[in-house]
C-alpha cells in the first residue's frame, strides 16, 4: 500500500516507469473482474486499456484519501464495462433486426470465450452457465459481491444506486440464480446442494 | 411450537447471507424446515458462487498487458489536447482582432461622417435677438452671439432692434 502511494506519486509527476509498475501490477487483477463482466477476453482487454487511459491521462484527480488506486480504477473499469456491455446489447439488436428483415446476419454468434472453453467442473460449470443468463444489474452485483468481495456500500458506489438497493441486487440476483439452476440443472442443486445443507444442518 | 413468526419470510430476505437476516427471520429459522432447506440452498449457492467465479477467474487466459499501445494513447490525447488549445487559441485571437478591425471601422466611419457634412452641423437660422414680455421689468433684450464658422455662409442675422418702450404706463390704464 505504501509502495503503491509512492508509485502513484511518482506516476503523477510524470514518471514513465512508475506509471507502468502501475499498470502491471493491477493488470491482471482488472482483467479478470472485467472478463467476468463482459465473458469475453477481446472485449475485457479492450475496456481494460481504456480505463488504465483514462486513469493515467487523469491522474492529478486522484485523491488517495477518498480511494485505493485499485478502488478507483475499479471504479473507471466498472463504468467502462457497463457502456462496452450496452454497445453490445445494441449491436445485438440490430443484428437480430437484419435478420428478421430476412437478411443472414454476419457472424451473430461472436467468437466468445465460452464457458466450455474453461475448464470448470461439475456445479462450478453450471453456475457460471447459470450466471450468464442472470439479469445484467444482479449479475454486476454478484459479482463485485462474490468475486471481490465488497461490501454492499462499495457496490452501491460502483453501480450508482443506495446500499439498500445493491443488497436487493445481489439477493434478486441469487434467486434468479437458483431458479436457473433448478431448471437447467436442477439435480446439481437437489443432489450436491441438499445433501450437503442437510449434512451441514 | 409455533412462535409469532409464523409467517414464511420472502424467498430475497432468504436469499440474503446469515448474517443480514432480520431478527424475525432468524426467528423463524428455528422452528421452520422448508424455510431453513431454502436458506441452507443459499448458503450453498454462496460458496459454490464464491468458488466458481475464482475459478473462472483463475482459467481464464489473461491477455498480455501492452503498455506500449497504452503509453501510444495517453501521448496521443496529450498532442490533441495541445493542438486543441493551439486552435482555440489562435481561433479567439484571429476573432478578436477581427472585432477590433470592424469596430474601429465603424466608429471612424462615424466620427468622419459628422466632420464632413455641414448638415450635421446645427446652425440657427437666425440669432436670437430679443425677448419680449408684456411686463416691462422682465422685458428685456438678450442676444446669442454668433461665431462664424470657417467655410460655411453665415446667414445674415437682422439688426439689433430696440423694443419700443410703451407709451404709458401699466398703472395708468388703471
Amino acid at each position: 500500500m505504501q509502495a503503491d502511494t509512492e508509485t502513484i506519486e511518482r506516476a503523477i509527476g510524470g514518471d514513465e516507469a512508475a506509471q507502468r509498475a502501475l499498470y502491471e501490477a493491477h493488470y491482471a487483477a482488472a482483467f479478470r473482474l472485467a472478463y467476468l463482466l463482459l465473458q469475453d477476453t477481446c472485449d475485457a482487454e479492450e475496456v481494460v486499456q481504456d480505463a488504465f487511459v483514462y486513469v493515467f491521462r487523469n491522474l492529478q484527480r486522484y485523491d488517495a484519501e477518498r480511494a485505493s488506486f485499485i478502488g478507483w480504477l475499479r471504479v473507471v473499469l466498472v463504468s467502462r464495462c457497463r457502456n462496452k456491455r450496452r454497445r453490445r446489447q445494441l449491436a445485438t439488436v440490430s443484428l437480430e433486426a437484419l435478420a428478421a428483415a430476412g437478411q443472414p446476419a454476419p457472424d451473430s454468434k461472436p467468437d466468445r470465450d465460452p464457458a466450455d472453453a474453461l475448464e470448470l467442473q461439475g456445479s462450478r460449470q453450471a453456475i457460471w452457465e447459470a450466471l450468464q443468463k442472470v439479469s445484467a444489474g444482479a449479475r454486476e452485483a454478484l459479482i463485485l459481491r462474490y468475486y471481490e468481495g465488497l461490501p454492499y456500500a462499495e457496490i452501491s458506489a460502483l453501480l450508482g444506486c443506495s446500499p439498500d438497493a445493491a443488497r436487493a441486487r445481489v439477493a434478486h440476483g441469487k434467486v434468479q440464480l437458483r431458479r436457473l439452476l433448478v431448471e437447467a440443472a436442477g439435480d446439481v442443486v437437489k443432489d450436491a446442494g441438499i445433501v450437503q445443507a442437510a449434512e451441514v444442518g | 411450537m409455533m412462535g409469532t413468526n409464523e409467517i414464511h419470510p420472502g424467498e430475497m430476505e432468504l436469499a440474503c447471507s446469515k448474517s443480514e437476516f432480520e431478527a424475525s427471520t432468524a426467528d423463524h429459522l428455528r422452528w421452520c424446515a422448508r424455510c431453513r432447506s431454502l436458506a441452507a440452498e443459499y448458503r450453498w449457492l454462496d460458496e459454490q458462487l464464491t468458488d466458481a467465479l475464482a475459478s473462472v477467474s483463475e482459467v481464464v487466459p489473461v491477455a498480455r498487458p501492452k503498455w506500449r499501445a497504452v503509453k501510444r494513447r495517453i501521448v496521443a490525447g496529450r498532442q490533441r489536447r495541445i493542438a486543441g488549445w493551439r486552435v482555440s487559441a489562435i481561433a479567439s485571437l484571429t476573432l478578436s482582432i477581427c472585432m477590433l478591425l470592424s469596430i474601429s471601422s465603424v466608429v471612424g466611419a462615424t466620427v468622419a461622417a459628422q466632420l464632413t457634412s455641414p448638415e450635421a452641423v446645427v446652425t440657427p437660422a437666425a440669432a436670437v435677438t430679443a425677448v419680449a414680455s408684456e411686463d416691462p421689468a422682465t422685458s428685456q433684450a438678450t442676444s446669442t452671439p454668433i461665431v462664424p464658422r470657417e467655410g460655411v455662409d453665415t446667414p445674415s442675422a437682422p439688426l439689433l432692434v430696440p423694443i419700443p418702450t410703451p407709451s404709458t404706463p401699466p398703472d395708468a390704464e388703471l
